[in-house]
């Protein structure tokens, strides 16, 4: 945000909380002719409390990325909100020509043992991205990567949800890769000294932090990075990949409107920056846009008669252009006018 | 591990030589340590290579040492062993860039608000603004600052001000104003104590006994002050760390590189902010490597550098005047055996020359 600001950027930030409001402006600019660049961050798909709503404003950004992606710039897109599925894409990692963990899909404990009789160690997760949920007990439900050891075995029903069973790679180090519309920004993170860390290093470890250092993949293994974003339709998100003991990169999973931040600041890659320069150069939308002074957060369509007010915890945005991570932070805690950003 | 792997050094762990010895600055533990000119070299022409490679090099007789080096870099985790062939991206860590021309400005604020002058920082992105109040404060005046600096793009504030009950009593009401109130240093304080506000503590306030104004402190070169960060690093390698993005305005609207510094670059109503950050670019592009007796100190990277309080103030890469690091014979003024830098060698019109016999012997002495 503050790198579009530098370029002498115009930039229009829609939150779902204004998408209500701006996208009349916005479908105006594009009816004109204009052809701005857009980039779509984050959606959070649970902003109303009505949940229709929620689904009524992806349908119409869905639209709006529909009649304006032949001609505009979209870095990252709606599309993009579910092709996070774990179990889709290993296969079309395979086809990219990447490495991948064997993976099964077990219900039953017997069924597990059978797998797990090999002399292969295996992990569990969850098929999509990490859940956070209220359990029964007013307890967090969180899913983490899991080694399957005779302790969680002991603790196993005989069945249970279906869950991922995969082979645990005997890692050298993990990989984050930003992939930036055919660019790839890699940062390897050494974790294996500290047990703790082993499995999956959202279990931070604060006393013996793990090393985060900038690297290149082959280019090889880029290439087929490249191929795989290509395939599941989308130009940038974030890379998970293992290096294991032998030298051979694993496909882990993709992100896409993955963060970039964690990957940014300890290799030095200045994305910010580079996003911002790449939005700048794809931006050919000569109109200014009047502000947007207040929005009604009680706007409904038409066709719906109840209101009622909204809860305010949603964010984030999209929009010509962009957004810069901590910005929604600075928005908030600092209370920095939207108008100022919009 | 075994000797047939390969050593390789982390990217963000970046070695420093110096005349004596040399440093591995670990950029994101945020320390150093010191090591030999020698290992300095090892990491320099032998990363990436076989360890019994480097052993063979160096001869059976230096075995021992060589395996006690890089136990010492694996214990402090500066090197990664392996058998793979890893490409590390030794270039990326070097880049740092902030999204403005001026990163940080003095200001000066007497009797007016100088709210086109805030306007005019926002505009460019400054995130840092250091607030100096002469004289006693009008709280009302600082309130009324505070509450416009909140509504701009600015996002921390320091205040420095001289003490008074009505500031102590306000300080509070100040951080309320606006939460960006992220330090405040008063002077010619009752006591000297250093209190914490807010709701994450994110506010300290020093209060500071004597008149000590932050001239006297400016420019004083002590490890306390050492920046271990990898902004820090990337930023003392093409600036000098002082001046870069830094600008100092007074209450009459006259800019200078800093607030110590005599020469003023132009007045902030009558000359465009872009046209002043071009003539602070251009004297902040002398770095530590050029400045005399600073570019053999293994300390240069992280060391902050003061361009105003030197030796010479006629010549841009003079030494600091107030350093009391001996880098030839690597001491500190206190510590047994230091002599000052003049009898290492020569301060000539070309900057300062090593006499290489003389520090030897010097050396000899501790042994
Ligand atoms: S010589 Fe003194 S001022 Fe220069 S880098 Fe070393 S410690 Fe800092």
């Amino acid at each position: 945000m503050d790198w579009l600001h530098h370029l002498g950027e115009r930039v229009m930030v829609v939150y779902p909380q204004t998408l209500a409001v701006k996208i009349g402006t916005i479908l105006n600019l594009v009816q004109r002719g204009e052809r701005p660049a857009f980039w779509f961050r984050k959606w959070s798909s649970a902003y109303h409390e009505q949940k229709y709503l929620n689904e009524e404003s992806i349908k119409l950004l869905n639209y709006l990325h529909c009649i304006t992606k032949d001609n505009c710039y979209w870095l990252n897109s709606p599309s993009d909100l579910d092709s996070n599925n774990k179990l889709i894409q290993p296969l079309l990692a395979e086809e990219a020509g990447l490495n991948i963990a064997q993976q099964h899909i077990v219900s039953a404990k017997s069924e597990l043992l059978k797998i797990i009789n090999s002399d292969k160690k295996f992990i569990t997760k969850s098929f999509g991205t990490a859940i956070y949920a209220n359990g029964d007990d007013d307890t967090t439900l969180f899913a983490y990567t899991q080694m399957i050891d005779d302790a969680l075995l002991a603790k196993m029903p005989e069945t249970f949800y279906p869950s991922l069973v995969q082979q645990y790679i005997d890692k050298e180090f993990e990989i984050r890769t930003f992939y930036l519309d055919g660019e790839c920004f890699s940062m390897a993170i050494f974790s294996q000294e500290n047990d703790k860390t082993k499995v999956d290093f959202r279990h931070y470890d604060n006393a013996m932090p793990n090393r985060n250092e900038p690297i290149c993949l082959p280019r090889e293994v880029e290439e087929r990075l490249r191929r795989f974003a290509s395939a599941i339709g989308s130009n940038c998100g974030s890379f998970d990949l293992i290096q294991d003991k032998t030298g051979q990169i694993y496909f882990v999973e993709f992100n896409p409107l993955g963060q970039f931040g964690m990957v940014s600041h300890p290799c030095g890659y200045m994305l910010e920056k580079r996003i911002a320069q790449l939005l700048k150069s794809k931006n050919q939308c000569n109109t200014q846009y009047e502000r947007i002074a207040k929005h009604d957060e009680s706007l409904l369509p038409l066709c719906v008669m109840r209101l009622e007010q909204v809860s305010d915890g949603g964010y984030e945005l999209c929009y010509h252009s962009d957004f810069y991570e901590s910005d929604y932070a600075i928005v908030r805690s600092l209370h920095k006018p939207i108008d100022l950003l919009g | 591990m075994t000797h047939k792997d390969k050593l390789y050094l982390f990217p963000s762990c970046i070695p420093v030589k110096g005349y004596a010895r040399s440093i591995i600055v670990d950029t994101q533990r945020r320390c150093y340590k010191f090591i030999p000119n020698v290992l300095y070299r090892i990491l320099q022409e032998h990363n990436g290579d076989i360890i019994e490679h480097i052993m063979q090099l160096y001869g059976k007789e230096n075995c021992e040492i060589i395996e006690e080096y890089i136990e010492f870099l694996i214990e402090n985790n500066f090197v990664f062993i392996s058998k793979n062939d890893i490409t590390f991206n030794y270039n990326s860590i070097k880049n740092f860039d902030t999204p403005n021309h001026i990163n940080n400005a003095q200001l000066d604020v007497g009797s007016i608000i100088p709210f086109n002058t805030i306007d005019l920082l926002s505009e460019h992105n400054c995130t840092v603004l250091q607030i100096f109040v002469k004289e006693t404060a009008d709280i009302a005046l600082l309130l009324n600052l505070l509450g416009y600096v909140h509504k701009s793009r600015i996002a921390s504030v320091y205040l420095n001000a001289k003490y008074s009950c009505e500031i102590e009593q306000n300080l509070q009401a100040l951080l309320d104003q606006s939460n960006k109130l992220q330090q405040v240093l008063l002077t010619d304080a009752p006591r000297t104590e250093t209190l914490r506000l807010g709701p994450c503590e994110s506010c300290i306030v020093y209060l500071i006994n004597s008149d000590i104004s932050s001239k006297m402190q400016c420019g004083t070169v002590h490890p306390n002050n050492f920046a271990t960060n990898r902004q820090m690093m990337a930023e003392t390698l093409c600036h000098s760390s002082c001046w870069h993005k830094k600008i100092s305005i007074d209450a009459n609207g006259f800019v200078r590189p800093c607030r110590f510094a005599e020469q003023v670059l132009g007045s902030i109503g009558d000359t465009p902010l872009t046209a002043l950050a071009e003539q602070i670019v251009a004297l902040s592009s002398t770095t530590k490597d050029q400045v005399e007796v600073c570019r053999h100190c293994e300390f240069r990277r992280i060391c902050p550098d003061c361009r105003v309080f030197t030796r010479n103030p006629q010549s841009p890469t003079a030494h600091l005047a107030r350093c009391a690091y001996n880098p030839y014979i690597a001491r500190w003024q206190g510590q047994s055996g230091y002599v000052p830098v003049d009898q290492c060698g020569m301060f000539t019109p070309k900057g300062f020359v090593p006499d290489a016999e003389r520090i030897e012997q010097y050396a000899l002495k501790f042994c």
